[in-house]
């Protein structure tokens, strides 16, 4: 039977040790097992989160900072392994958590178009397809052969835009990058993930602005302080956020 | 249920290769009687002693004493000295000729390994002899008296060289095919994952080649021009100074550094490679052991610009080729795998501990001198330290590539087993504890 998740979450734990009482060199460690000071405190990021998200649907993640939206996003994408709880993914994902993640800023745009689809498993010969359109889209013809360093923060991330739309993949992550950019790059973006999900590309979004998540999304998770507050329909959801907002 | 049946099994066949291993104590007479070997004996009148001092045979101190047998006509695989010995740093070469009237040569010798339990004196010869003469070579304070010599024997003694041969690399080696056997369908989805990041591997590699030489107006050639005046200062060094009886010192160096180096690049890169990586680490699903593995294969690439030199110096000291050279890349296949699993113990040690790194530049300076690269094999044999060169691994790649591109010779079934289990062990290992702690990575970096 074919499944329809194509992400599920089931009961998602995410425990960090606090940084302050972490031991980094092996002479540390000895010491203060000798002195019996290794004790270790725990922070909840994500406390037993469950709910799915079908083929072809648009997610939204909102909440307060701190709420567990990026954790949460980091687990879908396998960056990070819950420390309990199982996530089951059934697709290939494209990650835009932070920009020009897996860019070498020494290289030239080209070189980094093919190191960026290595990272995201895609061959040379698979990324010398979707070369023009990445420079189509991403507006930088007479650029692509300067090493990025000499770049904008804009140039760059239409550049990371660019690659992790033009791959097709059928789940793709976003973490508050639309805010990058001109306007017209923003409505750009926009139409671009407007199109990938009428091609049935499953999207999942975090993002601070309560209107965008209102034009893009079907559905919503509301998270905060790790637990989700509720799940449903965008407008429902988004009007509850919206009056604890006004409270 | 996999688990208990690996356990069992290897248990199981560990003690009965131990009690094996034990019965046929040693491995001499198990493959004495075995290949039907002929079991001769000598007396002290039938043998010849030149060079020794007091009466033949009894009693001598052994300042370059021979002990000449005549009417060999059989295949030696052992010799037997029985009598009375004290020390244990001889130096021990075997001269042997295969034909009658045929005088002593170079051509026709081996440095034999022998071991010793005070009353007698166990040579591995593995020769084909018409008649033999040992040379026992100048250590001031060793004794020895010989009351009779005995070929191919078949008594037994037990000596902790069968249990190596009988039951641990037998054991060892079973555990490998079973864990594979066992476990093998569950390595497919990883092959796949592992062939769709190969191009990750190529683009990080270039890239650190490109780094690596960019900045440098002689570019690629630094590789091939380093090790190149390094033989040069080693060899007016050693030539000098230090001498050893080496034919071809620079290359017998170069050969050895090519591949020691090799595997400390590899180690000490992939060391520190997770922790550099961090910043992909923590933004993309990517599987970590491409990071140390990447840092391999570049060392492995810098590698054979280093051959390169090799044959540079080969050409100017006229090393003769050997049509066996075009098998150097088995060698490094083994020093490879091994090289790759202990990268990936020190890259997840690291992550949770930096210090490694400072503890490991000192481990690896230890561990050069503790392997024959600057040195000739033989030097650690006779100070008694042949143990330790049985349990560094890295004595068997150096001398492996040294026999395949020096000498021409094909490295024995027991020396590709050493290599393969070295290599395995360290590859199985590597996997398990990295395997166990790279979910933790990404909080600590």
């Amino acid at each position: 039977m074919e499944n329809d998740n194509i992400i599920e979450l089931r009961n998602v734990f995410m425990k960090f040790r606090m940084a302050s009482q972490r031991v980094e060199t092996l002479k540390e460690f000895v010491i203060r097992t000798l002195k019996r000071q290794l004790s270790f405190e725990d922070f909840v990021a994500v406390n037993d989160v469950s709910f799915d998200v079908k083929r072809g649907e648009v997610v939204g993640l909102i909440g307060l900072n701190g709420s567990g939206k990026s954790t949460t996003l980091k687990i879908i994408s396998g960056i990070l392994k819950p420390s309990s709880g199982s996530v089951v993914i059934r697709g290939k994902i494209s990650p835009l958590i932070e920009l020009g993640a897996g860019f070498d800023f020494d290289l030239t745009a080209r070189e980094n178009v093919f190191l960026n689809g290595a990272v995201l498993g895609y061959s040379k010969k698979e990324m010398l397809e979707k070369m023009d359109e990445i420079i189509e889209f991403s507006e930088l013809h007479d650029f692509m052969d300067t090493p990025i360093k000499n770049f904008s923060s804009g140039m760059v991330a239409r550049l990371a835009f660019a690659i992790a739309t033009q791959i097709d993949p059928e789940i793709l992550i976003v973490d508050e990058i639309l805010g990058v950019g001109d306007f017209l790059f923003q409505q750009k973006c926009e139409q671009r993930i407007n199109k990938m999900m009428s091609g049935g590309t499953t999207v999942v979004i975090v993002s601070h602005s309560i209107e965008q998540i209102e034009r893009l999304c079907d559905r919503v998770v509301w998270l905060d302080h790790g637990k989700v507050v509720m799940i449903g329909d965008t407008h429902e959801v988004c009007a509850q956020y919206r009056n604890m907002e006004n409270r | 249920m996999k688990k208990k049946i690996f356990v069992t099994v290897i248990l199981l066949f560990f003690i009965a290769s131990l009690a094996f291993s034990i019965y046929y104590p040693s491995r001499d007479n198990f493959s004495n009687i075995k290949n039907g070997l002929e079991n001769k004996k000598y007396s002290i009148d039938e043998l010849e002693f030149p060079g020794w001092y007091g009466e033949d045979g009894d009693y001598a101190s052994m300042e370059d004493a021979q002990i000449i047998i005549k009417d060999v006509g059989t295949y030696v695989s052992s010799i037997k000295l029985s009598g009375n010995y004290t020390g244990k740093n001889t130096h021990m070469q075997i001269f042997y000729t295969t034909e009658q009237g045929e005088p002593f040569t170079p051509e026709k010798s081996k440095i034999v390994s022998w071991y010793s339990t005070g009353s007698r004196i166990y040579i591995d010869a593995d020769i084909e002899a018409y008649s033999l003469r040992i040379d026992l070579t100048e250590q001031r304070d060793d004794e020895l008296s010989i009351s009779n010599i005995e070929l191919n024997d078949r008594t037994a003694v037990f000596s902790i060289n069968s249990i190596a041969k009988w039951c641990v690399l037998p054991t060892i080696l079973v555990g490998i095919i079973l864990f594979v056997a066992l476990y093998f369908r569950g390595i497919k989805p990883y092959l796949d994952k592992f062939k769709q990041y190969m191009p990750l591997v190529t683009n990080l590699v270039s890239r650190d080649l490109k780094v690596k030489y960019r900045r440098s107006v002689l570019g690629f050639l630094w590789s091939i021009l380093n090790p190149l005046l390094m033989a040069l200062v080693i060899h007016t060094v050693f030539s000098r100074l230090f001498r050893f009886d080496i034919q071809y010192f620079a290359t017998y160096y170069l050969v050895g550094s090519l591949i020691f180096n090799f595997v400390v690049e590899c180690t000490s890169n992939a060391l520190g490679s997770v922790i550099s990586a961090a910043a992909l680490i923590k933004k993309v699903y990517i599987p970590k052991y491409i990071f140390p593995f990447q840092k391999c294969v570049f060392a492995l690439v810098n590698m054979l610009f280093g051959c390169v030199a090799v044959i540079v110096v080969m050409l100017i000291q006229g090393v003769p080729f050997h049509a066996t050279m075009l098998l150097f890349f088995v060698p490094m296949c083994y020093a490879f795998v091994f090289a790759y699993g202990f990268g990936l113990i020190l890259a997840a040690a690291t992550v949770f501990f930096r210090d490694i790194q400072h503890l490991y530049s000192v481990f690896t300076a230890v561990w050069m001198y503790l392997t024959p690269i600057i040195y000739p094999e033989e030097m650690l044999l006779s100070n008694g330290l042949g143990i330790i060169m049985k349990l560094n691994p890295m004595y068997y790649y150096t001398h492996y590539l040294r026999s395949v591109v020096m000498y021409g010779t094909l490295p024995s079934l027991e020396e590709n087993i050493m290599c393969i289990v070295f290599a395995l062990v360290m590859l199985i290992a590597g996997n398990i504890v990295f395997k166990k702690t790279q979910d933790k990575f990404i909080l600590h970096i």
